[in-house]
C-alpha cells in the first residue's frame, strides 16, 4: 500500500498538470485549433459579368504613367474595385531588387481613360516603420479586392535577394483610399525566409483565399497559401499552407478555377523548357504530380484566366530559350490545359522584355491585362470577348504573330 | 503590442549572457551586486539603441522575429547560472531539450527546404497533431520530474497567448539558433559518454 502512495504523484505535481491543462485550454480558447485534418473550403463561384455577345470586337493598349527615369518596372497586378474603377501596383526603381524600390499604385476611375499618376503605396521605408524592424527591399506586389470596398495587397520584403523574402500583407478598408500597416506572415520555419507570391488568389467560400505562392531556398517549388477569415472574430487570417509540387523546379503557379472544387494550375518552370500543368480536385488540398501543358515557357511568369464556353486563356512568351521573353502571347485550351491554340501576338521585338503577365475579367467583361514592357515600363491591354472569338476565328495560321492584333 | 514586446527578450538576454561570460572570463566577479547591475543593465542599453532607425533588438528581428520559448529559456537558464548560481534546469532536462530540439530542427527545416515529401511546418497552425501529442508530452515530463516539461508548458502557454509574431506553434518551440545550440550540446554530450566509456589510461604510473 506504501509502495502504491509512492509511486502516485504528489499534490505538487497534480496541480502542475492541472495548470498545464489550463494552458492548454487557454490555446483551444484563445487559438483556432484544427480538429482532424485541415478541410479547406470549396471556391466561390466567379462573379458574374455583364453579357457582351453583341459587342464588336475591342482591343485598346496603353502604357501606365511610370516615371522614365526608373529602369525597373516589374511585377504589375491590378484588380477592379467595387466602384468599377482600375487600381493597378507594380514595383519600380532605379534596378530589380535596389534600396529604392518602391511599390506604386495608380487609379483609373470608372468612365476615365487616363491612369491617375502612380503614387508609392509602400517603400523600405515605410516597411520598416510599419514592419518596426529593418527592410532592405520591397517588391512582387499583388493586389486584389473581395469585391466590395476591401481591398488586399501581398507584397514581399527580403533582407538580401529574392530568396530571402517574406510576404506581407495590407488591407484597405476603402477600396484602396487608405491602408492598415503592413502584416508579415510567417509561413517558413527557417527565419521565415523564402515565400513569394505572384499571382491572382482564388475566393472562397466564407470569405478567405487561396493564394499561389512559391518557395525559392534551395529547392524552388510551388505552393498553395489559404488566409481564412478568423471566426473567433479577432480579426486577421487563419493560415495554412500546402505544395503543388516538390522538386521539379516548377514556381509562380498560376491557378484557375474550373468548378467548386477543381482547379488547374500552370507553372513556371526554372529547370525545362515546358510549361508545367498541375490539377486539383479536392479544393486545392493535394495535387497531381505535374505534367506539361504543351506551351514552351523559358523560365518566366505566366497568367491564366478562365473564359466563356469551357475554355482557359493564358498570357506567356512563346519561347523556349531560357531567359527569351522577347514576345507575348495569348492562347486558348479547353478545361484540360493541355491542347493550346495560339490566338495572337501581344508583343514580338527582338532584343526586348515583355514579362510578367497579369490578366483579370471585370464585371463589364472586359478582360484587362497589365504587364512589364521592356522591363521599366507596365503596359495595359483592354480586350473583350468578342475580339478573343475573333482571334480564335482566325487562329490555325501559322506563326509567327508580329502585331497579330492588328 | 505583445509580440513586439516579446521580441526584445532573446535579445537582451542573449546580450547579458555574453556580457556576463565575457566579464567573467576577464576575472570580473558578477555575482555581487555592482556586477548583476552591470550585466541586467548594459544590455539594456544595446538592445534600444537605434540601427536603421530602429532598436537594436528589433533591428535582428529584420533577420529573425520568432525566437523560439525554448531559446529564451535556455538563455534564461544561463544568465541566472552565471550571476545567482540558480540552475533552472539539471542535467536530464538539459539532455531532454538538446536532443528533441536537434531531432525536431532535424526534421522540420529539411522538410520545409524541400528535401522530403512531407512538411510538418503546417501542423503547427492549430492542428490537433501537433497539439495532442504535445500535450501528451508535457503531461509525461512532468510526471517523470522533468523540467524540459516546464518549458513545453511555457511555449504552449506563449502560443495561446500569441507572444510571438508567428501563429505557428513550431516557431515557439524551435528555432534554428536553438538547434545550433541542441547541435553542439548533443556532440558534447555524445563526446563526454565517449569518454566515460574509454577512461584514459594514467600514464607513468606502474600498478
Amino acid at each position: 500500500m506504501n509502495a502504491w502512495r509512492k509511486s502516485m504523484p504528489n499534490r505538487v505535481t497534480i496541480s502542475i498538470c492541472l495548470a498545464v491543462c489550463l494552458i492548454y485550454g487557454l490555446v483551444f480558447f484563445r487559438r483556432p485549433v484544427i480538429v482532424g485534418g485541415f478541410r479547406p473550403p470549396l471556391f466561390a463561384a466567379a462573379p458574374g459579368v455583364l453579357s457582351g455577345e453583341n459587342d464588336q470586337p475591342f482591343f485598346s493598349e496603353e502604357l501606365l504613367p511610370t516615371d522614365p527615369s526608373f529602369k525597373t518596372a516589374h511585377v504589375a497586378s491590378i484588380c477592379e474595385l467595387s466602384d468599377g474603377a482600375l487600381l493597378a501596383v507594380w514595383y519600380a526603381g532605379p534596378r530589380e531588387l535596389d534600396r529604392d524600390v518602391a511599390v506604386y499604385r495608380s487609379v483609373r476611375a470608372p468612365g476615365k481613360s487616363a491612369w491617375s499618376e502612380p503614387q508609392v503605396l509602400v517603400d523600405r521605408i515605410g516597411a520598416s516603420r510599419e514592419l518596426k524592424r529593418s527592410v532592405r527591399k520591397v517588391g512582387n506586389p499583388l493586389i486584389w479586392s473581395d469585391g466590395g470596398n476591401r481591398v488586399y495587397l501581398l507584397y514581399v520584403s527580403a533582407i538580401g535577394g529574392w530568396a530571402s523574402s517574406s510576404i506581407n500583407l495590407k488591407t484597405s478598408e476603402d477600396g484602396g483610399k487608405t491602408w492598415g500597416p503592413s502584416v508579415r506572415l510567417t509561413l517558413s520555419p527557417f527565419c521565415n525566409l523564402s515565400e513569394l507570391v505572384r499571382n491572382q488568389p482564388l475566393a472562397l467560400e466564407g470569405g478567405g483565399f487561396m493564394v499561389p505562392i512559391y518557395h525559392e531556398t534551395i529547392g524552388k517549388f510551388p505552393e498553395i497559401l489559404w488566409l481564412l477569415p478568423d471566426s473567433g472574430g479577432r480579426g486577421g487570417f487563419v493560415v495554412w499552407k500546402t505544395r503543388i509540387d516538390r522538386s521539379r523546379g516548377f514556381l509562380q503557379p498560376s491557378v484557375v478555377r474550373l468548378d467548386s472544387h477543381s482547379a488547374i494550375a500552370f507553372l513556371r518552370n526554372s529547370r525545362g523548357k515546358q510549361l508545367g500543368l498541375s490539377t486539383s480536385s479536392n479544393a486545392g488540398l493535394s495535387w497531381e504530380a505535374p505534367g506539361y501543358a504543351g506551351l514552351p515557357n523559358p523560365n518566366s511568369g505566366i497568367c491564366a484566366i478562365r473564359i466563356s464556353g469551357g475554355r482557359l486563356l493564358i498570357v506567356f512568351n512563346d519561347e523556349s530559350r531560357p531567359g527569351a521573353r522577347d514576345n507575348l502571347r495569348l492562347a486558348v485550351s479547353d478545361l484540360q490545359g493541355k491542347k493550346w491554340t495560339r490566338i495572337a501576338g501581344l508583343e514580338d521585338a527582338a532584343y526586348q522584355t515583355f514579362a510578367y503577365p497579369f490578366i483579370i475579367q471585370t464585371h463589364d467583361g472586359l478582360y484587362h491585362v497589365v504587364y512589364s514592357y521592356n522591363g521599366n515600363r507596365i503596359k495595359h491591354l483592354t480586350l473583350n470577348e468578342a475580339w478573343i472569338e475573333d482571334r480564335i476565328r482566325d487562329a490555325g495560321q501559322p506563326g509567327p504573330w508580329p502585331n497579330n492584333r492588328e | 503590442m505583445e509580440a513586439y514586446l516579446f521580441s526584445f527578450v532573446v535579445p537582451y538576454l542573449a546580450a547579458a549572457v555574453g556580457i556576463g561570460a565575457l566579464l567573467r572570463l576577464a576575472g570580473i566577479e558578477i555575482s555581487k551586486r555592482p556586477g548583476k547591475l552591470f550585466v541586467a543593465a548594459v544590455p539594456l542599453i544595446l538592445v534600444l539603441l537605434p540601427v536603421k532607425q530602429v532598436p537594436l533588438a528589433r533591428f535582428v528581428a529584420g533577420f529573425n522575429a520568432n525566437f523560439s520559448i525554448t531559446l529564451s529559456a535556455l538563455l534564461l537558464y544561463f544568465l541566472l547560472r552565471q550571476i545567482q548560481g540558480i540552475r533552472l534546469f539539471d542535467r536530464r532536462a538539459l539532455r531532454t531539450i538538446s536532443m528533441s530540439g536537434l531531432v525536431v530542427g532535424l526534421c522540420l527545416y529539411p522538410c520545409s527546404m524541400n528535401l522530403a515529401p512531407f512538411d510538418p511546418y503546417r501542423f503547427g497552425w492549430g492542428s490537433v497533431f501537433l497539439l495532442a501529442p504535445l500535450f501528451v508530452l508535457t503531461i509525461w515530463l512532468i510526471l517523470r520530474g522533468n523540467r524540459a516539461g516546464f518549458v513545453l508548458a511555457a511555449a504552449v502557454a506563449a502560443y495561446g497567448l500569441k507572444l510571438l509574431e508567428s501563429d505557428n506553434l513550431w516557431d515557439y518551440l524551435v528555432d534554428p539558433f536553438l538547434v545550433v545550440w541542441c547541435l553542439i550540446a548533443s556532440m558534447a554530450e555524445c563526446f563526454s559518454r565517449l569518454r566515460s566509456l574509454f577512461p584514459p589510461r594514467a600514464a607513468g604510473i606502474k600498478v
